[in-house]
């Protein structure tokens, strides 16, 4: 925990004394960033999202103070900040293992100018001149149906474009007015690598005497918490279902120490990041579900690549403990994931580091051009509300 | 087949033939439905025959996708061919919305304007306009750097049925520019079933006196392909990545399913599969083809009832008029479901090929659902491989 972030936290704790009182509770969130930096946004079903966000070399678009505030209910703090941690692209013949965010950085010149064309319908965001974000409010078809009642959804949806050699990568951070928070990767650009001749075990042709080489897409996100204003009180649990009494019952177990875990669609692992102290109307503490929807392709690899080895990371927050792998080892800092797993509780502020991959054996069609191909996870409210928050309009 | 198609009336732009279509594996050219056109300003089209079926609601018939100045059939027929539920207490035996209650006829709910905005609504027999379609933009479709980029859209289809009191289905199905193709589901209604807390299944989200319970919905996908102009020539690939002692390097492995096989999903390997015409070619040489992309691993596997059919992902079958239902199949002189139907391991090595995908999705009661439930998506994609020589977009 740094001192801003400490300074900010003692603020917000002052506030949480009046918190049944203030439903704008702004203490958090505004002033944590210039106007510049800023992004507040009503959805047109009345939910509000903030946050603020910050350009560095390295992780390209960080989001901080990521705030959201269903119609008619308080606003409420939830992720500290978010950020890409790393792109791992290893080759199927070994040719090149990119580390992507820490080698090369998708922030300063990597970062690409967008315009009209790049973001129809939506509002540029810029960094010193250079429009680098893209707002943009969307429809996501029907939030809830039930015979001939039925709410449509909208989301805010934000991306910058981060070229990293022939790799253009769209890291996409989508909010929606009920909540749920999905963050992507888009990689689209060209292909990086190639071989000749016509037939391969270690690529696809990809045109004559041309082979695209396969290779992998690990992506690594590092999502610091703090639930309700407060990192130091969340925890995370997991939750298995497992047959018992001729049924599924939901076994759920507090994860106490740093640690990698794996989905298992056997027992439909899932895990909540849950706060302490806050509790909905039925006494269920306020909670986040991170969802690894697209876990499937996980790739452990090679023994100094130890950080491939799980599917979700949970640390003790510290401030120096940046990226997946190839972390600076300056400040006594481990080196990457597999390192920052070193026993420590997560009693105190936690983050949790969702990874997905995807594996691209390249196709005809992936030249010249490459069409984009999305990776994500997501977030999803579990217990936030004490109801739908869509449905007050038509109760 | 009578009850298999339902005619649809009305709407511009839609033709209305009165002889039930023939499914492969001799398509007719005739539609019991509606027949749907759309270009997209790249000179790439989609079409496709809407037709409503009592069972399995909105179904996708002798879908085409032109590109490159060529069209070229995809598939036969794709639909959800089974949506079996069983709640997570396990005190009832499984329900088959497909099979039992339906998706069609009466359980279609009636679309207003404001539910297919910027769309057209499709009407059915009775008049009800029951089906949505719609062009959506999806944002880039790629960039690269300032040299290149393009910005793409797709076609979506939909309709809702209300399969019980509680029960509320979008069957979704998005054609998009590039060839991709994503089947989806959407949950919604409201929590289903209560169960006492003395029973310890659920969980509280409205009150603490009864428990909302979860439930497991496995849906069957069921995709008859039919590439290029021949349906009877397709065959399968299997696609996996080896990697070495070292885990430096992986081996591409490419099989032949020769005859009809029940196939799982693999992280470890990367397990993939094309559907692959026999004779028709790109201009490169390569096969044209089309790549399952699975989803919805992470609850892919759970089984609470050890109901056999949902031991496995895929099924690849020989194409069989009465094998029409992943499931609880209960024409007369047919097996009952796709472990059935791959028991006496048919040549599937150019045949005319049915895909079955079963996908898996739990629902976890949640207080944010209480009233009403937070539509969810379960979709995959198939997507060209080797379609074109290039990207032709």
């Amino acid at each position: 925990m740094n001192s801003l972030k400490g300074f900010i936290l003692r603020i917000a704790r002052l506030s949480t004394g009046f918190i049944g009182l203030v439903t704008a509770l702004n203490a958090v969130a505004d002033g944590a960033c210039g106007s510049a930096y800023a992004i507040e946004t009503t959805l047109p079903s009345g939910a509000r999202w903030s946050m603020c966000w910050e350009q560095t070399l390295q992780n390209g678009i960080s989001l901080h103070h990521i705030a959201y505030q269903a119609k008619k209910g308080p606003k409420q703090d939830i992720l500290f900040r978010a950020e890409l941690a790393q792109v791992h692209v290893p080759y199927d013949d070994n040719s090149a293992r990119y580390h992507d965010i820490s080698d090369y950085g998708f922030g300063e010149r990597n970062l690409l100018e967008l315009n009209e064309q790049t973001c129809p319908n939506g509002s540029l965001i810029k960094y010193y001149g250079k429009a680098v974000l893209c707002q943009q409010i969307l429809a996501r078809g029907e939030e809830l149906r039930s015979q001939n009642t039925s709410v449509q959804g909208y989301k805010l949806s934000i991306f910058s474009i981060s070229q990293v050699g022939s790799y253009n990568y769209i890291p996409r951070w989508d909010f929606f007015d009920n909540g749920t928070m999905e963050f992507s990767v888009g990689a689209t650009g060209a292909l990086q690598k190639f071989t000749r001749g016509n037939e391969s075990d270690v690529g696809w042709l990809i045109g004559p005497d041309k082979i695209g080489l396969s290779h992998l897409h690990n992506f690594f996100w590092r999502l610091d918490f703090d639930l309700a204003g407060n990192g130091a009180n969340d925890y995370v649990e997991e939750i298995n279902f497992v047959r018992e009494d001729k049924g599924l019952k939901a076994k759920h177990e507090k994860l106490e120490l740093e640690t990698g875990r794996d989905v298992n669609p056997d027992t439909m692992r899932t895990w909540i990041v849950a706060d302490k102290e806050r509790k909905n109307a039925v006494n269920s503490p306020l909670a986040y579900e991170i969802q690894l929807y697209q876990a499937g392709q996980r790739d452990v690899g090679p023994e100094e690549e130890a950080f491939t080895k799980y599917d979700i990371y949970f640390t003790k927050a510290k401030e120096c403990e940046r990226f997946a792998s190839h972390n600076g080892t300056a400040d006594y800092c481990a080196k990457d994931l597999s390192t920052y797993l070193n026993g420590e509780t997560l009693d105190e502020d936690l983050i949790v580091w969702p990874t997905t991959s995807f594996y691209h054996i390249p196709r005809a069609e992936d030249a010249p051009n490459m069409n984009l191909h999305w990776s994500g996870i997501r977030l999803k409210p579990f217990d936030w509300h004490n109801s739908n928050p869509l449905a007050s309009s038509i109760r | 087949m009578s009850f298999f198609y339902r005619f649809l009336c009305g709407a511009i732009s839609l033709v209305c033939f009165c002889t039930p279509a023939q499914a492969a594996p001799n398509p007719s050219l005739q539609c019991a439905g509606v027949n749907l056109k759309q270009a997209f300003t790249s000179d790439t089209a989609w079409s496709m025959c809407l037709s409503l079926d009592d069972q399995e609601g909105l179904t996708v018939n002798q879908l085409t996708y032109t590109t490159a100045n060529r069209t070229r059939r995809v598939l036969g027929k794709g639909s959800l061919a089974q949506l079996e539920t069983v709640f997570d207490d396990n005190r009832n035996p499984p329900s088959f919305a497909t099979t039992r209650e339906g998706f069609g006829g009466n359980q279609l709910i009636s679309l207003k304007s404001k539910d297919c905005e910027g769309g057209s609504l499709y009407a059915d027999q009775t008049g009800r306009k029951v089906i949505c379609s719609r062009l959506q933009t999806a944002g880039l479709l790629y960039n690269y750097a300032y040299q290149a980029q393009r910005q793409t859209s797709f076609l979506e289809i939909f309709s809702i049925s209300q399969t019980t009191d509680f029960q509320t289905y979008t069957q979704r199905w998005r054609f998009y520019e590039n060839g991709v193709i994503e089947p989806a589901l959407g949950f919604s209604g409201k929590i289903p079933r209560y169960a006492p807390v003395s029973l310890g299944f659920g969980r509280t989200v409205k009150n603490s006196e009864q428990l909302a319970l979860g439930f497991s919905n496995y849906l069957g996908w069921r995709l008859d392909f039919d590439l290029g102009k021949d349906s009877d020539n397709d065959r399968v690939k299997e696609l996996t990545s080896t990697l070495s002692a070292s885990r430096r390097q992986r081996r591409l492995g490419i099989a032949v399913l020769d005859t009809e096989a029940a196939r799982d999903l693999n992280p470890e390997l990367k397990t993939t599969w094309l559907v692959e015409d026999g004779d028709e070619v790109n201009e490169f040489g390569q096969a044209i083809a089309y790549e399952i992309i699975p989803s919805q691993y992470y609850q892919s596997t759970s089984n609470v009832r050890g109901r056999p059919w949902l031991a496995n992902d895929l099924y690849f079958t020989r194409y069989k008029e009465c094998e029409k239902y992943a499931s609880d199949n209960n024409s007369s002189d047919c097996a009952r479901n796709v472990l059935h139907y791959i028991q006496d391991k048919e040549n599937i090595n150019r045949a005319d090929l049915v895909v079955w995908y079963k996908q898996h999705y739990h629902y976890l009661p949640r207080s944010d659902d209480s009233d009403y439930i937070s539509t969810d998506w379960v979709s995959f994609q198939l997507m060209p491989r080797d379609w074109t020589a290039g990207n032709p977009l």
